[in-house]
């Protein structure tokens, strides 16, 4: 690491000293920004912005482990992010979540990616601009304290599409697959550890605050959407010829099986999802770091028979132990959520959790495919060096907050039960 | 006390992952630490419930991690600590040559905890913990020798397989966190009777779902004839032993629910049976030894859930606890074999009995146990099993469970016969002392464990496991049922000494071609539909919606680009025509 690298990894430890130290839940700013229309730059961080504010402050800077060049973007993302978790103005809300797609642009990298993810991002919300305009007019305010349901659907749906886009809940994911195997690892894990986040964020503040009504009413819909998203996520990574897709997939997947608990939303579901939440950035953004790793020693993300495992046993250890955290395995984090997730949508359909729950055996699958090939099986011609002490510094975290959260889920849902 | 005696495998566990060496003896001393705890408990009062920790407070989630010591689970600890410590002495010397030895060793431990774990919990949620941690090791180990492909891939198999099993317990347990907001299960026995039959009936199923996939019963057994690719001691411990039957646990630890739910007993025993008869035929038809004891253990677990479904859940722990001595036994001393000739194909063994006196003696007191000749281990068991069928009234079941007996010895026999007996086909030494000495433990515990029946029922009688056979008295009664019991024993015994030269047939050998039928059926139709997901809508459609996108705005882009031709009349004309529609418009309104 160079200087400029450290003064920029340790600019963005600040936001998680700052949660660490106490402040935060509470913390308001409220500023006139334009008066004719009752705008204001209105920032609160109540107990929902914090969860995703801890999210941010650690993904962040574990995306910077592994980007070089444009630490700087990465550090304008966090502050448009930590500004987007915590806006109480519905303009403000709009303005930094298309904002944030700037410096995502440019984190992509390869143009044709970018592309093709920024038409899709702004094709998704574009409509979401007509409906802010379409509720003040009917509302005559902005401020989310305010704005408390009753509105026609269509704007509420101009609204869940940008979301739907974002996250991505099945069928709007035509951009994930490209962008995410297309894009260098930090952006990966940028946006499949934090912008869908934004989207499920989205719909827990917006669609449940907002438009409380309207997402009830196309709770049966979207459920649909979310289940079959599981499903045929599960079985497209199944046959995946290359790892870094498969991981893509199996994240649609996990974000589709929290949009389920988005959309049921009674006590259990609602802890369940936020907390999946948390569960899916740390798994997924560990095992594109593990992906990261693997491309780095063998130069290809082509899932073929490699037989790697005799070389690099604590790579495959790690690997495992991340394989095992995505698929839920009782005891690791992930599980917790699922178990919330399901308890939820079984008041809602008995039918729909015997679905949804097929993804425990539909996870094993692919992750266990993945492991099969790339570690197991008779060595191959490709040499590879085991991970040494760097990597492990950077995965540490990440390993604590599986077993932690696994183990002792108690703190972290004691914080989750404090959102109303 | 409970707990250190929980973590001390774990604790060898964490300890074998950064300090290899001496890897052996950090494993053993841990399991045989935790096996006197449980002695002593067994002395020394054994009720014991520890308070650990609440996992999830939530209204109508109400999870308070405990472990809890009765009866049941101290009979499971001590078959777990105490044969697993016989393994791990054994597998000193049956793995001394291979390398990664700590890994073996730390996978070794982490399965004693978390099978401890799973016997011990005092709930669900704790037990789903333990459950899929035995899973996890026994992927571990059947995967040990993982460059070997057909290794990885049973490993694989045994998971996926096993997944399914806990798709059914996961939906159990969230059935059981709606019904009775707890998942404690002192607490959700003693509520039991709050769900309605029809309720009952499908979490049971939901239950035994779980349970036929760990315990390999169809149709989820096909992964443990597979399970042998691992190493021998594992197959003993893990797939023989203690794990497999942790669905019997799973069944007997919650078997009042299962009391309020006839219909659930009564396909538990008929799933039974058929398994028992299905692995017994297929166990006739292998020529790999370790297979043939694979297909057995399969078989014999499905003897046990005979036992359950006839609610005769203490005849079905007797017999597990007889069944894990002798399998251990039979799986150790093939162990033996294995090592000293380096194959498992018994056509390529014979006339061992000569060069392997000490194993031989060992395994032919296994066959003779399991196959039910008294007055060894499991003739008291089994007959126990068979005799509790008839008076239940259970007569189809009884049949079967006969014929499963008969098949046992005609198999085992058969199999000793080709390992041990006829000409000589390989040279081999006797196996270490570190190697029978453990062995010769099992065997001693295999010829007395029936003597276990007279302690063990009133043991278990204590937490009411025993209601079915208020009416018996004792097992050891001659009733007729024995005769018909041993008579059929001596009948596969002789069957096959005459028959040993009869060439095996296909059917058999290829397990009813379960596994092709589950590949044509299963496998390749998903495979198809996942190859036409990610090879064809994938691309084309999905993610070529934006192909399509931009192929259409070009399009569009490209004929609305020759309206803007440059010539003044055509704008002319477009305009007059515009100019005439819009007159047209607003003298609508205007009428």
């Amino acid at each position: 690491m160079n200087y400029k690298r450290s003064i920029i990894f340790l600019l963005s430890l600040i936001p998680l000293i700052f949660l660490l130290s106490g402040n935060g839940l509470g913390q308001e700013i409220k500023w006139p920004w334009f008066s004719p229309l009752n705008i204001h730059f209105h920032l609160r961080v109540d107990p929902l912005s914090l969860i995703f504010l801890y999210l941010t402050a650690v993904m962040i800077p574990i995306s910077l482990f592994v980007e070089r060049r444009r630490g700087v973007l990465i550090l304008i993302l966090q502050w448009l992010l930590i500004a987007f978790f915590t806006a109480r103005d519905l303009v403000l809300f709009t303005f930094f979540w298309e904002a944030m797609l700037i410096p995502l642009y440019f984190l992509i990298e390869r143009k044709s990616v970018a592309i093709k993810f920024l038409i899709y991002m702004i094709a998704g919300s574009v409509l979401m601009v007509l409906g802010l305009l379409a509720i003040y007019f009917q509302a005559g305010t902005f401020d989310l304290d305010v704005l408390k349901g009753g509105y026609p659907l269509w704007i509420a749906l101009t609204f869940f599409l940008a979301f739907a886009v974002k996250t991505p809940l099945f069928p709007f994911h035509g951009w994930l697959p490209d962008v995410y195997t297309g894009s260098p690892t930090s952006s990966t894990i940028l946006l499949s550890a934090l912008l869908s986040k934004a989207g499920l964020y989205g719909f827990m503040r917006i669609g449940w605050g907002v438009f409380p009504d309207s997402l009830a009413q196309m709770t049966p819909y979207l459920i649909a959407l979310a289940v079959a998203g599981v499903l045929y996520a599960s079985l497209v990574a199944w046959r995946q010829l290359d790892y870094k897709r498969l991981m893509a997939y199996s994240s649609l997947a996990h974000v589709n099986f929290i949009l389920a608990g988005v959309f049921v939303w009674n006590l259990w579901a609602r802890e369940g999802a936020i907390l999946q939440s948390v569960n899916h950035s740390i798994t997924i953004a560990a095992l594109f770091l593990v992906a990261f790793y693997l491309e780095k020693r063998i130069g290809t993300t082509t899932l073929g028979s490699f037989g790697l495992a005799p070389q690099v046993p604590r790579l495959c250890w790690l690997t495992l132990f991340f394989v095992l955290s995505s698929v839920a395995l009782p005891g690791l984090n992930n599980f917790v959520g699922e178990v919330l997730i399901l308890l939820g949508v079984f008041q809602y359909d008995l039918r729909i959790t015997a679905l949804l729950a097929l993804s425990v055996i539909l996870s094993v699958m692919y992750m266990l495919r993945f492991m099969q090939k790339v570690y197991f099986g008779p060595p191959g011609t490709l040499k590879a060096y085991d991970i040494g002490w760097k990597e492990g510094f950077q995965m540490a975290p990440l390993v604590i907050l599986v077993i932690w959260i696994g183990l002792y889920p108690a703190y972290i849902l004691k914080l989750i039960g404090m959102i109303k | 006390m409970l707990e250190l005696a929980l973590l001390l495998p774990l604790f060898g566990f964490l300890v074998l992952l950064m300090w290899p060496r001496p890897a052996g003896m950090i494993a053993c001393s841990t399991v045989f630490i935790a096996f006197l705890i449980f002695v002593h408990f067994l002395y020394y009062g054994v009720e014991k419930v520890v308070p650990l920790y609440t996992w999830v407070d939530l209204p109508g989630m109400k999870t308070h991690f405990s472990l809890h010591l009765d009866h049941l689970s101290l009979l499971m600890a001590l078959i777990i600590t105490g044969v697993g410590f016989l393994i791990h002495l054994y597998s000193i010397g049956y793995m001394e040559h291979e390398k990664d030895l700590s890994r073996y060793f730390a996978c070794m431990n982490f399965f004693i905890f978390s099978m401890l774990l799973l016997v011990l919990a005092g709930d669900l949620v704790l037990l789903f913990i333990g459950w899929e941690g035995v899973g996890l090791a026994s992927y571990l180990l059947i995967g040990f020798f993982y460059e070997r492909k057909e290794a990885a891939a049973a490993a694989t198999k045994a998971f996926v397989m096993n997944r399914i099993g806990d798709f059914g317990l996961l939906l159990a347990l969230i059935m059981i966190l709606t019904l009775f907001e707890t998942s404690e299960i002192a607490q959700v026995i003693s509520q039991a009777s709050l769900g309605t039959p029809f309720l009952l009936t499908v979490l049971t199923l939901l239950l035994f779902i779980g349970a036929m996939g760990k315990s390999a019963q169809l149709p989820l057994s096909t992964w443990l004839p597979d399970a042998m690719e691992g190493p021998t001691p594992v197959s003993a411990l893990i797939h023989a032993a203690t794990m497999v039957t942790a669905g019997i646990y799973l069944v007997v630890r919650f078997y009042p629910l299962f009391l309020l739910a006839p219909w659930t007993l009564n396909f538990i025993g008929v799933v039974g049976a058929v398994t028992a008869l299905w692995a017994a035929f297929s166990a006739m038809g292998q020529s790999d030894l370790k297979r043939v004891l694979a297909y057995s253990t399969v078989s014999q677990l499905g003897l046990m859930f005979v036992a359950c479904g006839a609610g005769a859940f203490y005849a079905a722990m007797f017999h597990l606890t007889t069944h894990a001595f002798v399998k251990a036994l039979l799986f150790l001393s093939a162990g033996n074999v294995v090592h000293m000739t380096g194959t498992t194909d018994m056509n390529k063994m014979g006339g061992l009995a000569k060069s392997l006196p000490i194993t031989h003696i060992l395994f032919l007191i296994g066959v003779l146990a399991l196959s039910g000749i008294p007055p060894l281990a499991n003739f008291f068991s089994k007959d126990l099993i068979i005799e509790q069928e008839h008076l239940s009234g259970h007569d189809r079941l009884f049949v079967m469970a006969v014929l499963v007996s008969i098949l046992t010895a005609f198999y085992l026999t058969r199999a000793y016969i080709l390992t041990f007996l006829g000409e000589k086909r390989t040279t081999a030494e006797e196996a270490p002392w570190i190697m029978w000495g453990p062995t010769s433990l099992l065997a001693v515990l295999g010829i007395a464990g029936g003597l276990l029946g007279l302690g063990l029922e009133s043991f278990l009688s204590l937490i009411k496991l025993t209601p079915a056979e208020e009416s018996l008295d004792s097992g050891f009664v001659i009733t007729p049922e024995t005769w018909i019991a041993v008579g059929g024993t001596l009948l596969g015994l002789s069957a096959a000494f005459m028959l040993r030269k009869l060439k095996v047939w296909s059917f058999f050998q290829k397990a009813f071609y379960l596994d092709a039928l589950y590949e044509r059926w299963f496998v390749i139709p998903l495979k198809s539909l996942s190859n036409a997901f990610s090879r064809w809508l994938e691309p084309v459609f999905f993610e070529g919606s934006l192909d399509w996108a931009s192929y259409g705005s070009n399009q569009v882009g490209a004929r609305l680009e020759k309206i803007e031709s440059g010539q003044i009349r055509s704008y002319v004309a477009w305009m007059a025509l515009g100019g005439a529609f819009l007159l047209v418009y607003f003298m609508g309104y205007l009428k």
